[in-house]
């Protein structure tokens, strides 16, 4: 039955194991029981409960991960994952349209299926993922895809669900990601007019007959609440900038970066903002600032009540998706916590927690079974997983050349 | 009593107005030649001030000094009453009458040797042949602003370029390029930047340095041979004899130009940043070989109104804002010899405002004056210029009171026979105490400096001040009629206006105006807010004896992992360890009961605390550039390290070319200067590199031109350059010309020198092996070598160890193949295999960074650990000291609250020779003593005009591939 493409499942799954559920209890000898890829019981393990299903069925299958952990499948929002294959070959960079305003462009359909990066995230548990285009102003639509599918139809869980716009900062970030440099002040004042003329034009025309141009009509479902407003930002004043500016529109952004939100807890609480850090492994923004800021930036978020996700950067960086969570823990975030913001928070942020994203009844089988804690990169080794069901094929490019490779230097043992 | 100091000096025919040999248009005219200034307090020198004294001028020479009033027959007196006289003010650091050469328009493709027509260098930043006197043409309005703050004298010279030639000492007259020269020859010039040559090379202060280093051995070289003709290495040596000033602008720059002062055996006047009291305790050190010269442009306060942008503003630039006019006065303190410049000055009123603001700091006027009199003269050798002195040439200025004084003016300068009145201070003799007649009234007016408020007094009927209307005329009221008063040849005249008819009064001086009572209190120095400390700098060296107790320890020895053991640390060494060991008394115990002890982390690839520029990169081969020349012990990712249980990195040029630059490796004793953060002196290592950076594939169209372009050409310049260098080893060391370039690689041929290859693709890999064996040395380690895994046999065989990621790839072409399982396979290969960051953030997690070899190919926790202890340790040829936990070595440890491969980890205490440096609860307090003082330096900008934008940190951070021109 291993079959990463398989369309339906038609199968029962009764899983045992360590069961994370990223939802109220968690269940350390749990079982799981799935019927045509949703989950139709979860809970302790419990004899009755096998034994009152029809087992004697050719598709009912037993799964004992006793001794191994069970997560949902984790999802890494705002990725690069194939929408570039190698960042430096120009020929497989396909996130960043050219000019200022690309609010029409959509990533889905530049998702590739094949890509040989992905396979290599999927591997280490992460099952879904939204596709965001980059640069300009606004960027363009994301979507949120599978890290298994036939092609990008067949990939897409939620079709251009979120629209990526960078907030003009006043101040000039500089440096690369890993290594960003001090930041100086910048002049956008005239960015955030444009901005505003954009907003205002696609407010005036929603709802009305008027002729109006693509990149307008794909503001429009942003006022109805049906395509989420992701805006990148990370200084605290740009934060506040941006909120308050959308708020003049009614639309409330989901803020992307967000690397000094700790300062400003309690505006984003009161705004009901959410946040999606993106990787707690970062260096702090000011010589000044606390070594640990961005590792603790979650538990601080948490404990103030702020909504909010994590996720690793571009895309073969997704694969450490569970160490950026890991290290949240480290420093102050509950384990359960950390579980959701890979998994149930990011669900949440795309609209799709009524499937994914926690182990639930009537929730789909979308799982990862991991040999030891998924958070320690000394332990976590994912064996299996599934997507509604369907187990996956974990296999991957990088694990073929080990195997290769192994056999040629040590033989097969 | 009058007494003659001394006038043994007797006017004779000599022509001081040195223009003797130009003709005349016209008729002569000829200033006064000799002339008495009376009732004038005369400071002679810094130390002495001669109250109501004469001086007494012929000629442009200074004949007669009298303590107090003497008439002199025959000789035209001018009363200064109570005017100031001062010996000429020198600047030794101006670019004064000279005009740069515009920058070329550098078309895109790089240019490898200079451009200049002639027989000189092959750098355009080395021109020592540019003589200042050759281009220097007198400027009236550069004089003007000179002479407006007391500078008669300045030494000026092209401030273009690495050697800029020679600086002529001229002073600030204006009628003639002839009179103004004094010394046409009297310094030469210096500094790290290129300036305007549009050459690439150096595009990195590194290849500045290096320029600057094989420049003087070639002038060396030159003067033992008579083959060349080369007239910039002719001009340096004949130049080697002046003083030499060297232009920095980071105060860490002092350092550098002190190895180099070392290298050569020369001393240094240093233009410096003004914030050397950042560095001041380290300064000591470079004492005897450096002097300075300190501007006097003090930083304006940062904007930190915005609470939500105050974070912005680094703590540094709070310090210098505070600090800058403390500098001085701290090197003052300290012993050190400076003088000042006026260079960045506007206007005579910011340079008597910084006088001011130097006199708050506590630097007294003493001080001030010698470093604008005596030390510039001595640092040029010729204190005759220094004061004034009976017998030497007339250079001072009077002003109309003490230049320490608020509103204080110059009235006039004079040079030699020559005097320039401060056309802008007419009304300078108008200040006072007025009396005149009105209609029988006696009117006293007080006219106060500076002209916009007269106070007027009547004794009967009403007079008021209505308005100033330029400088030197105001309107006032008396009884309702307006006059106009102003100056009126010698006198001050009112007059007003009525029908036709003009009235006017003369107003007659009786006096000074009554000063108000002067605070007679000594000065109070203005306190610093709060003392100076780099950003968790807290080391204490007097704790140096620790015995961790209970704790697990991981040796990375034969003995693996001890339970409940003990380690004793003393004297930066390791003392004891093991499980029987008791406390010695004197030890401070550290209870590591539920923690982990790891010997410190070794990176073997990273590129913090390098300052401007990690690649020179403009050559295919620069083998000659060092990155311990740049080190930036002000970086705050030392500490970042520290904090991740770093405590040695091996900081690599980048991989810009095939054979880059020299490393460094250093400790991470953070808080100390440059010259206290390398590991050896005799460390030597070098940095080689392959595959795309070298061949420039991802630099733009326009990096098409340099060699190599492809992996082919990379093979060929190895072996180009080793064939050069095994010609060169075989010249005689006395007669050949020492090449920077070529002795790093006769010392790699020699092993005594090592390289660490950036690769990544096997092929590239197999082919520097070979080009290794071929000329019969080893590639010591590959650093990145991401396909390693594919040739990790003939790694094995050649000998070479491999340094790579955990994780990383598909971030370029050449790692399509990269895998996560390469370190295991190495590893397991028999290759030497370290894990590295390259990468400031990921370095202080290089113990996650190996765990994940556990993951990726079932490593175990024990060899995982060491892929960032022990094997880079051996890698780099430090495992006799570093890299386990073995009684002897230097206490380079890391204590963990948890297992130390784990992600739940942290550092809780770093140990670098045996001192903290890093502590999980000083961190915390440290956090808190920068809020504070954070905070009490921004609230003491609250009432200041703050004008500043923030300040970038100074720590750049690089990465490999990074590669932009940082040296302009």
């Amino acid at each position: 039955m291993l079959c990463a493409f398989q369309a339906e499942a038609k199968d029962i799954l009764i899983i045992r194991g360590h069961l994370h559920t990223a939802a109220e209890d968690n269940f350390e000898d749990g079982l799981m029981v799935c019927m045509d890829g949703l989950i139709s019981y979860i809970g302790n393990f419990n004899e009755d409960e096998i034994r009152n299903l029809d087992t004697s069925k050719p598709d009912v299958n037993f799964l004992d991960y006793r001794g191994q952990h069970i997560y949902p499948g984790l999802i890494a929002l705002n990725s690069r994952l194939g929408i570039t294959e190698i960042d430096l070959v120009r020929a497989t960079r396909d996130f960043n349209e050219v000019g200022q305003n690309n609010a029409d462009v959509r990533s889905l359909i530049a998702y590739n299926t094949d890509s040989k990066v992905v396979e290599t995230v999927r591997s280490n548990g992460v099952l879904m993922t939204e596709i965001a285009p980059t640069g300009g102003l606004i960027s363009g639509q994301s979507s949120l895809v599978k890290t298994t599918a036939w092609n990008w139809e067949d990939a897409a869980i939620k079709t251009d669900k979120a629209l990526h716009l960078n907030w003009p900062s006043k101040i000039n970030h500089r440096g690369w990601w890993a290594e960003p440099e001090a930041p100086e002040a910048s002049k956008n004042a005239g960015k955030i007019e444009e901005l505003k003329a954009l907003f205002t034009k696609a407010k005036l025309s929603y709802g009305t007959k008027s002729e109006t141009d693509q990149k307008t009509k794909a503001l429009w479902p942003l006022f109805t609440g049906q395509r989420t407003l992701m805006v990148h930002a990370n200084a605290a004043s740009d934060i506040v900038d941006a909120v308050l500016f959308f708020k003049s529109f009614e639309i409330t952004p989901v803020i992307v970066g967000c690397g000094e939100a700790w300062t400003i807890t309690s505006f984003l609480k009161e705004h009901n903002v959410a946040v999606v850090i993106v990787r707690t492994h970062s260096l702090p923004t000011y010589n000044h600032t606390d070594i640990d800021m961005p590792y603790r930036l979650p538990a601080i978020l948490s404990d103030s009540g702020v909504a909010f996700a994590i996720t690793d950067q571009e895309h073969w960086q997704q694969r450490n998706l569970a160490f950026q969570a890991g290290t949240a823990i480290a420093y102050g975030l509950s384990a359960s916590e950390a579980l959701k913001s890979i998994t149930l928070y990011p669900a949440k942020i795309m609209g799709v927690a009524d499937l994914y994203g926690s182990l639930e009844v009537g929730k789909t089988c979308t799982i990862i079974v991991s040999e030891g804690d998924l958070f320690d990169m000394r332990t976590s080794i994912i064996n299996s997983a599934y997507f509604k069901g369907i187990e996956l094929d974990l296999n991957d490019k990088q694990k073929d050349l080990y195997k290769l490779y192994s056999e040629r230097y040590f033989g097969n043992d | 009593m009058i007494r003659l100091i001394l006038l043994l000096f007797i006017a004779t025919t000599l022509q001081l107005h040195a223009q003797e040999t130009y003709p005349v248009n016209g008729t002569r005219e000829l200033p006064l030649k000799e002339v008495v200034y009376t009732h004038a307090n005369v400071q002679v020198n810094s130390d002495v001030l001669l109250k109501d004294a004469c001086l007494h001028v012929k000629d442009g020479k200074i004949v007669g000094i009298y303590e107090s009033y003497k008439k002199l027959k025959g000789v035209p007196e001018i009363n200064l009453s109570g005017a100031y006289i001062y010996p000429s003010f020198i600047d030794l650091y101006s670019d004064y009458g000279i005009e740069h050469s515009p920058k070329k328009d550098h078309n895109k493709a790089p240019q490898f040797t200079s451009d200049k027509p002639g027989p000189y260098s092959w750098n355009e930043a080395v021109h020592p042949e540019t003589n200042a006197s050759e281009m220097f043409h007198s400027d009236k309005k550069s004089a003007e602003r000179y002479r407006s703050m007391g500078f008669g004298l300045v030494l000026t010279h092209l401030e273009d370029g690495i050697f800029r030639g020679t600086g002529s000492l001229v002073n600030t007259a204006e009628q003639s390029d002839l009179i103004a020269m004094e010394f046409p020859q009297a310094a030469s010039a210096m500094s790290f930047y290129k300036g305007s040559s549009s050459q690439d090379y150096p595009r990195s202060q590194m290849g500045a340095i290096a320029l600057i280093r094989q420049t003087y051995y070639d002038a060396q070289w030159y003067s033992r041979q008579s083959d060349e003709i080369n007239l910039s290495l002719s001009a340096l040596n004949t130049q080697s004899k002046l003083p030499a000033i060297f232009e920095i602008k980071d105060p860490q720059d002092v350092f550098r130009v002190y190895r180099i002062a070392e290298e050569f055996n020369k001393t240094y006047i240093v233009k410096a940043s003004g914030y050397e009291y950042r560095w001041i305790e380290d300064l000591e050190k470079v004492k005897e070989r450096v002097q300075f010269i300190l501007p006097l442009t003090f930083d304006k306060a940062p904007k930190v109104s915005n609470p939500l942008l105050a974070d912005m503003v680094s703590t540094t630039q709070l310090y210098d804002y505070y600090y800058g006019p403390h500098n001085a006065r701290i090197m003052n303190e300290h012993g050190h010899t400076f003088c000042f410049t006026a260079h960045g000055l506007k206007s005579d009123k910011e340079f008597f405002a910084a006088l001011k603001k130097l006199k708050e700091s506590g630097l007294n006027e003493e001080a001030i004056l010698k470093a604008l009199i005596e030390t510039p003269a001595q640092l040029i050798n010729h204190p005759e210029l220094a004061g004034i002195k009976i017998g030497s040439t007339a250079h001072f200025f009077i002003t109309d009171g003490s230049i320490f004084d608020d509103h204080v003016s110059i009235l006039t300068t004079v040079i030699k026979d020559l005097e320039y009145k401060n056309t802008d201070l007419i009304h300078h003799s108008i200040p006072g105490k007025y009396q005149f007649s009105l209609n029988g009234e006696t009117i006293e007016l007080d006219i106060h400096k500076p002209l916009n408020k007269p106070s007027i007094k009547l004794k009967t009927g009403k007079a008021k001040f209505i308005s100033l209307e330029h400088e030197y005329a105001f309107v006032m009221s008396i009884n309702d009629i307006n006059y106009q008063v102003n100056l009126s040849g010698n006198q001050l005249v009112a007059s007003t206006l009525d029908n036709n008819t003009v009235s006017s009064i003369v107003l007659n001086k009786i006096g000074p105006v009554d000063e108000p009572e002067k605070d007679t209190t000594e000065l109070k120095p203005k306190v610093l807010p709060v003392p100076f400390s780099m950003d968790y700098a807290y080391v204490d060296p007097s704790e140096s004896y620790y015995a961790i107790t209970n704790v697990t320890i991981w040796t990375c020895e034969k003995e693996g992992i001890v339970e409940e053991g003990t380690v004793i640390i003393q004297n930066g060494k390791i003392k004891a360890c093991g499980v029987n060991v008791k406390v010695p008394n004197g030890a401070k115990e550290i209870d590591g009961t539920g923690m982990h002890l790891t010997p410190g982390i070794i990176d073997e690839h990273s590129h913090i605390a390098i300052y401007r520029g990690v690649n020179e990169g403009t050559q295919a081969v620069t083998s000659e550039v060092r990155i311990g020349d740049v080190l930036n012990a002000q970086d705050i990712n030392i500490y970042r390290q520290l904090s991740g249980g770093v405590t040695s990195s091996h900081l690599l040029h980048g991989s810009a070319n095939p054979i880059g630059g020299q490393t460094a490796l250093i400790k991470m004793r953070y808080g100390g200067s440059a010259l206290d953060l390398t590991f050896d002196p005799d460390f030597k290592f070098i940095k080689f590199a392959l595959g795309e950076n070298v061949k420039q594939t991802n630099w733009g169209d326009h990096q098409t031109v340099r060699y190599p372009q492809t992996r082919m050409g990379v093979e060929q310049v190895f072996v180009d350059a080793f064939t050069r260098a095994t010609s060169y080893k075989l010249i005689d060391p006395e007669f050949r010309r020492v090449d920077l370039e070529l002795e790093a690689l006769v010392e790699i041929m020699e092993s005594e020198r090592f390289i660490t290859c950036h690769s990544y693709q096997q092929g590239e890999i197999n082919m520097l092996m070979h080009v290794a064996d071929s000329f019969g040395f080893t590639v010591n380690t590959f650093t990145h070598v991401l396909e390693g895994y594919k040739v990790a046999d003939k790694l094995a065989e050649h000998g070479a160890a491999a340094s790579t990621f955990a994780d990383w790839w598909a971030y370029k072409y050449e790692v399509i193949d990269a895998i996560p399982y390469n370190a295991a396979l190495l590893q397991k290969s028999g290759v030497l295999t370290a894990i590295n960051s390259d990468d400031a953030e990921m370095g202080r997690r290089l113990n996650q960074e190996a765990a994940k070899t556990i993951k990726y190919g079932g490593l175990s926790e024990i060899e995982a650990l060491k892929l960032v202890t022990i094997n880079p340790a051996k890698m780099l040829h430090i495992d006799d000291r570093v890299g386990s936990i073995k009684v002897g070595k230097d206490a380079d440890l890391v204590l963990w609250t948890a297992h130390p491969l784990s992600l739940y980890a942290q550092v809780h205490t770093t140990f670098v020779d045996g001192l903290i440096y890093y502590n999980i609860d000083m961190d915390r307090i440290a956090r808190e003593q920068i809020a504070k003082r954070r905070a009490a330096m921004i609230s003491g900008l609250s009432d200041v005009k703050q004008t500043a934008d923030p300040k970038p940190e100074e720590n750049r951070m690089y990465h490999c591939d990074d590669n932009e021109d940082e040296n302009n």
